[in-house]
């Protein structure tokens, strides 16, 4: 019930062993590939590495195969190909050949038949548009000085013939069919290059008139049936012919093709290998458990061996993400990848969204009868059709039974049947009542008590997962002193057990120590962590934006080159003037942004001939700029593109930058006053706006909790109103009051059933999600080869 | 028209929905993979977008022009169904689509009479916009000079217009004029309208809203004009002010003065360029017309997901679907000449 733990694995091997690595690897389903990328340690010894780029040869020879099997009409799905010798192109093009030239001789004379066929039903359609026509085809087309176009004009086309009234010719309609006029013009032979002119730039489309068309329109009628017959009868023929021979291939063809488009897409994936000196590597994941088998599996290959090493030994890539979750709490993780997988190494929320979807839903549509039936149409729904939501629906169906049957005694909105809890003498007693209640109604301010009390619970529950995330991931700043943090989590509890021991036992709790410690202390800790962090977490996160200024990186760059050396005195004195630098002649530099990760990983990089000066950085990105000297710069620039580094024109002005930078710059005396100065008023008003917020959100989220017992109600109220309009149907298992009764049932299910998934969504996503999950996670995508997709 | 629009929510479903069912990438993808102008349409058919107003076209025969036209008439359309659910009037502002048009004929008959292309004025002639036109459509396809083009207009806001900037009858064929001039003139006379009916007609956000969407389409024209005509003619500065559509917001305007009697002005006005783009859109110099009508796609699309007002949506759902038009006609002219796919990528605002 967590994340599945990944291995990285270094796979290095001949270069010339590289497909068969590829193909053991989609064979393997377990291996996700990332680009390789060189460490720091050996960077220097690793700058020759080149990617693999070269033209893959079996790309024209899939897309060969698919016009064949399109042709032939063969259905392509993956087989074993085992005993298929073919390796090489050429081999694969030979065979495509040997087919192609028995294919291509059926399908030009098929080909031939086929336009034949055409052209004589599109004859026989222009002929009944010219049914209304009685004069003889020859006469027609005996006129020596006038030219006669049969065809269609676009019904926008018409009223502009108006502008041609001073052309000679005549246009005849003769029907009009949904945006087009059939008709015919005549025109005299002299001016027929012109009248043409005028009606193709009217866009007239016009048909020509077969000359074997004689007689009357019925004439030509009856002759053209005849040649369309006689053409279908030669395209059976050529079709069966065609049919034979895709018998005859098909079983091997298909097995060519699976064995070429795994080749193929292997050769795709080389674009993430690294070659020098003739050796090939590749970086991926796999699950921890499968490392040995998949080292097995790819060792097999000569030369190849491959190295598996903890998952965070690339600081460069971000584990993939498979949930692993047992049977019962698996169909849920559909919900969690919709909302963003987490990320690797954190809480899985799956189990958690599981139990409360189930609990929330049972309890909001609590029926014995309809939950059965929900639970039977998801079960049917993933046996019949694989639907994903098939299994959340048997899950939810079954808690809803349960709690239709054991809380609220409700079967198909029947709560004679089975004696519903709030009945039992214990519990009305219990809620301070003399006698049972009648029905739900009578106890439904109980009702939305207890749904808030749930919400309650849920998000103290959400509050200590955020923190045990925080805590887990380091950040202290939300974990200790966020609204759902430490700080959240200590006023959020008083305030609501304070209110609990008040109004529901009339117990006072509420004495100076408590509201001193448990609501003040927390609520002036909300109020002042943004200073209070930047004391702890904001300290550190500064120190280590300062680590990088004053790093060495780029004095080590420049002392390579002698031409800048005037210049490295001026950065040794740190009084150097970015916009010297930026001039420098051998020095080139690129503006952008990052994420406050990548910025952080550039540590990793001290090596490196490059030097990063950040302008201006906020919680999730650093904008500055880069520097590094010409020649390494190409290795500097793809380095901050691998880390996401998203380039911008430089600010017009190099002084303003430099301008901005003074601002910015944490050392000077002068500047840190002004940031005083602004920054006392936007904190108060910052922070009395933050609490306000927060105090809101706490009131709002337990709040949202209420939908819970106002959909107990409402389903309690929609089954009323079925069974009285059952009741006026008929009696008690007549036809119509079993009508109504099936009918209001469905409905109900269909559409509160429905309501309710989304409703218990929505609090997932909203309420509880949003305190302590962020769903940044990359998923695992395992290389496979896909032979559907391209058929 | 009242001053608020936010009961026309069933503009803003329809407008989404309608938005909901465009062209898609993959689409694109696959109309650029066609060979042939017939295959294409019939790809085109089967959209959900093109599939009523190119039913009855016979593919095999189905003319480029008449295509572009028939795709023209479907965006026509959709405005005008959306119009069903607003009480249009002819002179306020939910008529600018109508307004458009009508200005994009004028312009259009302007170039052909001075290239003397009349038989293309016919051609062009958007006849299903005759209902709404406010001059007589048919006899603008007679006008066989700019006297002849007036006089069709008379009656009409555009009269008095293209009398002052119009060629007097002394105009003789093979004299020049500026166009680029007259289009200026025509197209501020559009902008001028359309500020004047959102200022009578709206108040607050809304009418906020509205007026920074058309500053920002003028703001984009003028800037890549200027761009045009330094970069690529090196006009003088006086003449690039004058071809400028005089609306700015913001000091886009000014910086556009001061910086054409720069000599490296043309690099200067891209800067501006940049800062009126979103934040990080790509563009490439060459393409900048294509950036242009990204960033206007962008802008409009957000405008149609987050504003609660029904005439806004509109504003954005018609300049989006003519951005797709533009785009399915680049697709065309790209498969009739044969153009690459990732040629006609670069030139898709998607």
């Amino acid at each position: 019930m967590a994340i599945e733990k990944m291995a990285l694995v270094s796979i290095e091997g001949a270069l010339k062993k590289v497909r068969r690595t590829m193909m053991k690897c989609c064979e393997s389903e377990c291996f996700h590939i990332i680009p390789y990328t060189h460490s720091s340690e050996n960077y220097y010894s690793s700058q020759n590495f080149k990617t693999l780029k070269d033209r893959n040869l079996f790309t024209p020879i899939v897309k060969r195969a698919l016009n064949l099997a399109e042709g032939l009409g063969i259905k392509l799905e993956y087989c074993d190909y085992d005993d298929i010798e073919y390796n090489v192109s050429v081999d694969f093009a030979r065979y495509l050949r040997e087919i192609e030239d028995e294919y291509s001789e059926l399908y030009l004379k098929r080909e031939a038949v086929q336009t034949s066929f055409q052209q004589h039903n599109q004859a026989l359609y222009q002929l009944e548009q010219l049914a209304g026509l009685s004069s003889n085809f020859e006469e027609i087309f005996a006129m020596k000085y006038i030219r006669v176009r049969f065809g269609r004009l676009p019904a926008d086309s018409y009223p502009k013939l108006k502008y041609f009234d001073d052309k000679p010719f005549c246009f005849f309609p003769f029907e009009t069919q949904g945006e087009y006029i059939w008709g015919v013009y005549f025109v005299p032979n002299a001016e027929s290059v012109i009248v043409d002119d005028i009606f193709k730039s009217l866009f007239y489309e016009r048909i020509r008139v077969p000359d074997y068309f004689t007689g009357t329109a019925d004439n030509a009628k009856t002759y053209i049936l005849k040649t369309i017959q006689k053409e279908t009868e030669e395209l059976n023929t050529l079709n069966a012919q065609i049919e034979q021979l895709k018998i005859r291939v098909n079983d091997k063809f298909v097995k060519v093709y699976c064995k070429l488009k795994v080749m193929n897409d292997s050769y795709e994936l080389r674009t993430n290998v690294s070659v020098i000196n003739n050796r090939f590597f590749l970086n991926g994941y796999i699950p921890k458990k499968q490392a040995e088998s998949f080292k097995e599996l790819i060792e097999d290959v000569e030369t190849v061996t491959v190295q598996v090493m903890p998952q965070d030994s690339d600081p460069m890539t971000q584990p993939p993400v498979r949930l692993k979750n047992n049977w019962l709490f698996r169909p849920f993780e559909m919900f969690v990848t919709m909302y963003g997988l987490p990320e690797y190494g954190k809480i899985d929320p799956t189990p958690f969204v599981a139990v409360t979807y189930m609990l929330i839903y049972g309890i909001m549509f609590g029926d014995l009868g309809q939950g059965l039936f929900i639970s039977l149409l998801g079960y049917i729904l993933t046996k019949w059709k694989n639907v994903k939501l098939g299994p959340i629906m048997t899950r939810i169906g079954i808690s809803s039974a349960f709690f239709g049957g054991a809380v609220f005694g409700s079967v198909f909105g029947n709560e004679e049947i089975i004696p519903p809890l709030f009945k039992a003498k214990s519990v009305y007693s219990m809620l301070g009542m003399s006698r049972a209640p009648e029905d739900i109604f009578q106890v439904s301010a109980y009702l939305l008590i207890s749904a808030m009390g749930i919400g309650v619970m849920l998000i103290i529950i959400t509050m200590v997962l955020n923190i045990i995330t925080c805590l887990k991931t380091r950040d202290l700043k939300t974990g200790l002193f966020g609204a759902s943090g430490i700080t959240g989590l200590v006023l959020y509890s008083s305030v609501v057990f304070a209110a609990v021991m008040q109004l529901g036992l009339g117990i006072s709790v509420l004495s100076l120590p408590y509201i001193i410690f448990l609501i003040i202390v927390p609520v002036l800790l909300l109020f002042f962590k943004e200073p209070i962090s930047e004391l702890t977490h904001l300290a550190e996160r500064k120190s280590r934006g300062n680590k990088i200024n004053k790093n060495t990186a780029l004095l080590h760059a420049i002392k390579t080159y002698s031409d800048a050396i005037s210049k490295v005195d001026s950065v040794n004195s740190e009084s150097y003037s970015l916009e010297q630098l930026i001039e420098c002649k051998y020095i080139k530099n690129q503006y952008g942004s990052l994420s406050y990760e990548s910025y952080e990983k550039l540590n990793l990089f001290y090596e490196r001939k490059f030097f990063f000066f950040p302008f201006e950085s906020n919680e999730e990105t650093v904008t500055g700029i880069y520097l590094a000297p010409e020649t390494d710069f190409p290795s500097v620039d793809k380095l901050f593109s691998s880390l996401g580094f998203i380039k911008m024109k430089t600010p017009a002005h190099i002084d303003d930058i430099k301008n901005e930078n003074k601002k910015r710059s944490p050392d000077t005396a002068e500047n840190e006053s002004k940031k005083e100065k602004i920054s006392v008023g936007n904190f108060i008003i910052e922070g009395v706006i933050d609490l306000f917020e927060t105090g809101l959100t706490y009131i709002t989220n337990s709040m949202s909790f209420l939908r819970i017992g106002g959909f107990i109600l409402s389903h309690a109220g929609l089954m009323l109103v079925v069974n009285i309009l059952a009741e006026k149907a008929g009696n008690a298992g007549s036809i119509g009051w079993l009508a109504v009764q099936i009918f209001g049932n469905l409905f109900v299910i269909g559409m509160e059933g429905f309501l309710v998934g989304i409703q218990v969504l929505r609090l997932e996503f909203y309420e509880m999600f949003s305190r302590f999950y962020e769903g940044k996670g990359k998923p695992f995508k395992p290389i496979v080869m896909d032979l559907k997709l391209d058929n | 028209m009242s001053k608020s629009d936010s009961k026309f929510n069933a503009v803003i479903a329809k407008s989404k929905a309608v938005y909901g069912s465009r062209i898609k990438s993959a689409e694109y993808d696959s109309f650029m993979q066609k060979s042939t102008v017939p295959q294409l349409v019939a790809a085109l058919k089967d959209t959900g977008r093109y599939k009523q107003v190119l039913s009855s076209v016979n593919e095999l025969q189905a003319h480029r022009g008449q295509i572009e036209f028939l795709i023209s008439k479907a965006v026509f359309e959709t405005y005008m169904r959306l119009c069903s659910f607003i009480p249009i009037d002819l002179s306020g502002f939910n008529s600018f689509w109508i307004k458009k048009i009508e200005l994009d004929t004028i312009v259009n008959t302007i170039m052909f009479i001075y290239s003397e292309q009349w038989d293309k004025i016919i051609t062009d002639i958007p006849s299903y916009l005759n209902p709404y036109v406010s001059y007589d459509l048919f006899e603008l396809g007679n006008a066989k000079s700019f006297d002849d083009l007036i006089k069709a207009v008379e009656g009409s806001r555009y009269y008095k217009l293209l009398k002052n900037v119009l060629p007097n009858s002394s105009f003789r064929s093979g004299e020049k004029i500026d166009f680029e001039e007259i289009s200026t003139a025509l197209y501020a006379d559009y902008y001028k309208w359309l500020f004047k009916c959102i200022d009578s007609e709206f108040d607050g956000n809304l009418k906020n809203e509205l007026r920074e969407a058309v500053f920002r389409q003028v703001n984009m024209e003028n800037i890549l004009l200027a761009y045009r005509m330094k970069a690529y003619f090196d006009r003088p500065a006086d003449e690039i002010e004058r071809l400028l559509i005089p609306f700015h917001k913001g000091r886009s305007g000014e910086i556009i003065r001061e910086t054409l009697t720069d000599s490296s002005a043309a690099d200067k006005i891209l800067s501006v360029f940049e800062k009126h783009f979103s934040k990080g859109t790509a563009y490439d110099k060459d393409f900048l017309e294509i950036a242009i009508r990204r960033d206007s796609y962008a802008y409009f699309r957000k405008r149609m997901r987050t504003s609660a007002s029904g005439t806004m949506v509109m504003y954005s759902l018609v300049n989006l679907l003519d951005i797709e038009r533009q785009n399915v006609t680049t697709i065309i002219e790209g498969v009739r000449y044969s153009v690459p796919p990732a040629e006609m990528q670069k030139l898709l605002v998607i």
